[in-house]
């Protein structure tokens, strides 16, 4: 699947993991919820509970999950970690959330 | 251990998506707020916008009320209705209407209509896109700040492709994305159906300012399901307040000379004067219909009552509810299988319209809600389901109008009929005629009539890089997609090599691509101009505050400062008062820091002579 | 159906969409109208149950669920979309539906079959001297109307027997039905030809 984790991220995870003796296995769940005139918002945690629906993805170590229906939303974000003056913790970045007409040879009259 | 959610951070602003009723006569903003729409307001009041554009000598434009407020003194610029002229070429145009225009209309090289005021010339699309900015302006007051970039907006069910690109353009030259354009009898039964909860068939008659429009709904489920459109582009309050318009022109023929009508200030204030007479109309037995123009030797007052006002109504009447019947056609029903009527548009409260609609549909129309808002809050709803927050709500749409091609001959063959459910596509296979042609001209058609001639033309469009092959071979696929806002986009692929035609296209009443991109940047170097502007404004006014605290205190300076200081602050007040006057940014603030910097020995100076002051029991102002 | 969804797995009620997860497919060009709306290639179709699934469908094909998701995802949903809304056309107009049946089954096309019998033809030309002379809501005109919808339903009668059930692909009665089909679209025209001069214009 294509939900990015950046290196930043994965080392915050590993980190929290480990300090907050987690269970094996346990999978960073990202997602999406609810909806409104100002959209959709981005939800993250950590699960020890994988669905037979879930989309999962490992990468060093991780293991990243997301429902079927949020996957659709974030097919193609990437979970990072900040630490800046504008605050401390994770952050999803969409790099293909600007519009572009991918349609090649089309018009509208 | 479950789950344990960790919080976002949030980089961007969150996104807000208004819905828009883009009027002729107004325009509304509204949101999805606390799971119903709601009409945004300002100051207590609906933010509903006067759809009406006034420029001033300097170009400067302003848009609303303020643009309302001057549409009696200054008519030849302020430009009002201009949702009537989107999509529109000038010879398609009502003689009888432009005749009533107090501002002034001309073409382009391509016959697009344009507006042309204080020697400046604007497409209707432009003027539209002065109107957006400023309701998503009130709406971002409206919303404590929150910035509007996203829009569901409204447009008559009835609008044509040009119309409705039209629309899309004038939202894209206002900086704003459009989410969804959506048939406003479409948003207001959703509005409706939302508010009262009701299901079966509901006939929405929507007579606003300047368009007509009437939709057959099943409403089931939450399924929106539009069975049938029919309407009228050209129909609206309007053409009542030129019916009264023409009884003044009647009082007056002969009184007055004739070129007296093609006085703006006459054009504007006959408007006014039939606008005001029809809404007293609305309420009263009668009204007075009276205009006085002393400088043009006009003076004319005469009583219109209800009755002779519903005799000019009729005809109009008349033509909406032919639209309602051949709407009921389409649908295969009966005016008595309607189980509802809702009213929209102000120009449903004329009481002759709801006692004709209630006539013909046997049934007393809803008014539960306003026939002002009812449309922005559809749109509102309409901005939530796209949020994508729940789909229980499916607005299921049809397209008015037939499309097609000019075939051979000059007849037009129909490729999609009217009333079908969009998105909907057509692939047709073409092929040459002439060995080795390379392309192939397409003539696309909007329209019910049999002949090309008699339908509306679309654009035309070319497919080139065929590749050379004897005739008849090539078998060029074109697909032509009538997509969820009704627009149509057409592709093409040459099926028997895989190459990809290109296309070329020519919008025969809109704004080409280019067009568009070269309105974009002109308006985003008219946005720096603002800018620049605004700046240079607020420098000269502060300038004016330095130079008034500065001059008071000239003697202390004298006084206090060394000659150098002193020399510095004569140089800079010098130069100050000359940058009052300049229109160059660099200059005014170049003008502004010095006198800044140079200020400020004196400034010491003063705030020291405050402390003494303040110790020794003196007050500040005596300073 | 057999089919399953590519991405979680569920069952598919249709190939345009899984109603499991919400993703969308890509169905290959060109797709059985019945395929589209999941049922098996019939003559007789429950007007309800094609509506009731008309509604289902759309809820997980129609672009306003898609309106976040990207250019490449709203195209798609886009050309769901209208392939539903192109098969739901079929499936509701009785002889649109016959046509589509009897092109699976490899009958003849409408073009294969030569020329209508002279004596049908000789019938049509009457019909059109009728829609020539005939001024909108005469004796002559509405006797006519009333000539062609019985014949029409006659036709249709006759097409949705033949249809029912199935006959062997390529069978002998494949060429009888085309004829009946053919015969409609004469009809058919006649009686567009009557409601448009009545119409109000």
């Amino acid at each position: 699947m294509a939900i990015g984790i950046t290196e930043r991220a994965k080392s915050e995870v590993t980190r929290i993991l480990a300090d907050q003796n987690m269970p094996d296995g346990t999978a960073l769940r990202v997602g999406v919820k609810g909806g409104g005139c100002s959209g959709f918002s981005y939800t993250l945690g950590f699960d020890d509970e994988i669905r037979a629906t879930d989309q999962i993805k490992e990468e060093d170590g991780i293991k990243v999950v997301c429902d079927p229906k949020s996957f659709l939303y974030l097919n193609g974000t990437v979970v990072d970690f900040e630490e800046s003056l504008m605050g401390r913790g994770f952050k999803f970045t969409n790099p293909n959330a600007s519009k572009s007409c991918g349609c090649g040879e089309s018009f509208s009259v | 251990m479950g789950y344990i959610e960790l919080e976002v951070l949030e980089d961007q602003p969150k996104r807000v998506v208004i819905g828009i009723d883009l009027g002729t006569t107004n325009s509304l903003p509204a949101i999805w707020k606390d799971g119903r729409p709601e009409v945004l307001e300002v100051e207590g009041e609906p933010a509903l916008i006067p759809s009406v554009v006034h420029v001033s000598g300097e170009g400067t434009a302003v848009v609303g009320r303020a643009a309302r407020a001057r549409s009696m003194d200054d008519p030849a610029h302020t430009i009002h209705s201009i949702k009537r002229f989107m999509g529109r070429s000038l010879d398609e145009l009502d003689e009888a209407v432009l005749g009533r225009l107090p501002y002034q209309v001309s073409q382009t090289e391509r016959g697009l209509v344009q507006v042309e005021v204080a020697g400046k010339r604007f497409t209707p699309q432009e003027i539209s896109a002065l109107i957006l900015r400023e309701v998503a302006a009130q709406a971002s007051v409206a919303m404590g700040g929150a910035e509007v970039l996203s829009a569901v907006i409204t447009v008559p069910a009835y609008f044509d492709d040009a119309q409705r690109q039209a629309t899309r353009d004038a939202a894209r030259l206002a900086g704003l994305e459009v989410l969804r354009i959506v048939n406003e009898p479409t948003a207001a039964s959703l509005a409706y159906g939302l508010d009262q909860k009701e299901e079966g068939t509901v006939a929405v008659y929507d007579l606003g300012g300047g368009t007509f429009d009437v939709s057959i709904l099943s409403i089931e489920d939450g399924v929106f399901q539009v069975l049938s459109t029919n309407g009228d582009t050209s129909l609206g309050g309007d053409d009542l307040d030129a019916a009264l318009v023409d009884l003044l022109r009647g009082e007056l023929e002969g009184t007055v000379d004739g070129s007296v009508f093609e006085e703006p200030a006459f054009r504007q204030a006959a408007r006014l004067a039939a606008e005001k007479a029809k809404i007293a109309l609305s309420r009263d037995p009668a009204a007075d219909l009276a205009i006085s123009l002393p400088e043009l030797g006009v003076n004319v007052r005469r009583t219109v009552t209800r009755e002779e006002f519903d005799g000019l109504a009729a005809p109009l009447i008349e033509r909406s509810l032919r639209c309602c019947e051949r709407a009921l056609k389409d649908a295969e029903l009966e005016p008595g299988d309607v189980d509802e009527v809702v009213l929209v548009g102000g120009s449903t409260r004329v009481p002759r319209v709801r006692a004709e609609v209630e006539r013909f549909f046997g049934r007393a129309p809803h008014t539960e809600l306003d026939p002002d808002q009812v449309v922005a809050l559809g749109a509102a709803a309409q901005a939530e389901v796209l949020m994508g927050s729940s789909r229980d709500i499916l607005l299921m749409d049809v397209t008015p109008l037939s499309l097609g091609l000019e075939t051979m001959g000059g007849a037009a063959e129909k490729l999609i009929q009217r009333n079908s459910r969009i998105p909907c596509s057509v692939k047709e296979g073409f092929t040459t005629y002439a060995d080795n042609q390379s392309a192939i001209d397409f003539h696309v058609l909007q329209g019910e009539r049999e002949l090309a001639a008699d339908c509306r033309s679309l654009g035309r469009f070319k497919l080139t890089g065929i590749p050379p092959m004897p005739a008849g071979l090539p078998r060029v696929g074109v697909k032509f997609h009538l997509d969820a806002d009704g627009i149509l986009t057409v592709s093409a692929k040459e099926e028997s090599t895989g190459a990809s035609a290109s296309i070329e296209v020519k919008p025969s009443h809109g704004l080409t691509e280019d067009e568009v991109s070269a309105m974009l940047e002109a308006s985003l170097e008219n946005a720096q101009k603002d800018f620049e502007e605004r700046r240079r404004v607020d420098l000269i006014a502060e300038i004016g505050i330095m130079l008034r605290h500065a001059t008071a205190n000239l003697a202390v300076a004298e006084e206090r400062l060394d000659r150098e200081s002193m020399e510095d602050l004569r140089e800079a007040i010098a130069s100050a008062k000359e940058a009052q006057s300049s229109n160059e940014l660099d200059l005014v603030q170049t003008a502004r820091d010095t006198l800044d910097r140079a200020t400020m020995p004196l400034a010491t100076v003063l705030m020291d002579s405050v402390v003494k002051e303040a110790v020794s029991g003196k007050k500040l102002g005596d300073v | 159906m057999d089919a399953v969804c590519p991405s979680c797995g569920a069952g598919l009620e249709t190939p345009l969409a899984c109603g499991a997860c919400g993703v969308l497919m890509l169905p290959e060009d060109p797709v059985c109208p019945f395929a589209i709306f999941g049922l098996a290639p019939g003559f007789e179709v429950d007007r309800g149950d094609l509506k009731s699934r008309l509604r289902r469908f759309t809820r997980l094909v129609h672009p306003d669920f898609f309106a976040l998701e990207g250019e490449e995802t709203l195209a798609k949903a886009e050309h769901n979309n209208a392939l539903l809304n192109e098969a739901y056309g079929v499936l509701s107009d009785e002889a649109r539906r016959a046509n589509q049946l009897l092109e699976g089954l490899g009958g003849p096309s409408e073009k294969d079959l030569g020329s209508m019998p002279q004596a049908f033809l000789m019938e049509v030309m009457e019909w059109n001297e009728v829609l020539e002379d005939a001024a909108p809501g005469s004796p002559e005109l509405l006797e006519l109307e009333r000539e062609l919808t019985e014949q029409r339903d006659r036709l249709a009668a006759e097409v949705g027997a033949a249809l029912t059930p199935l006959p062997q692909p390529g069978g002998e009665s494949l060429a009888g039905i085309r004829q009946s089909l053919n015969a409609r679209r004469y009809v058919d025209r006649a009686l567009g030809r009557i409601s448009a001069g009545s119409a109000p214009s």
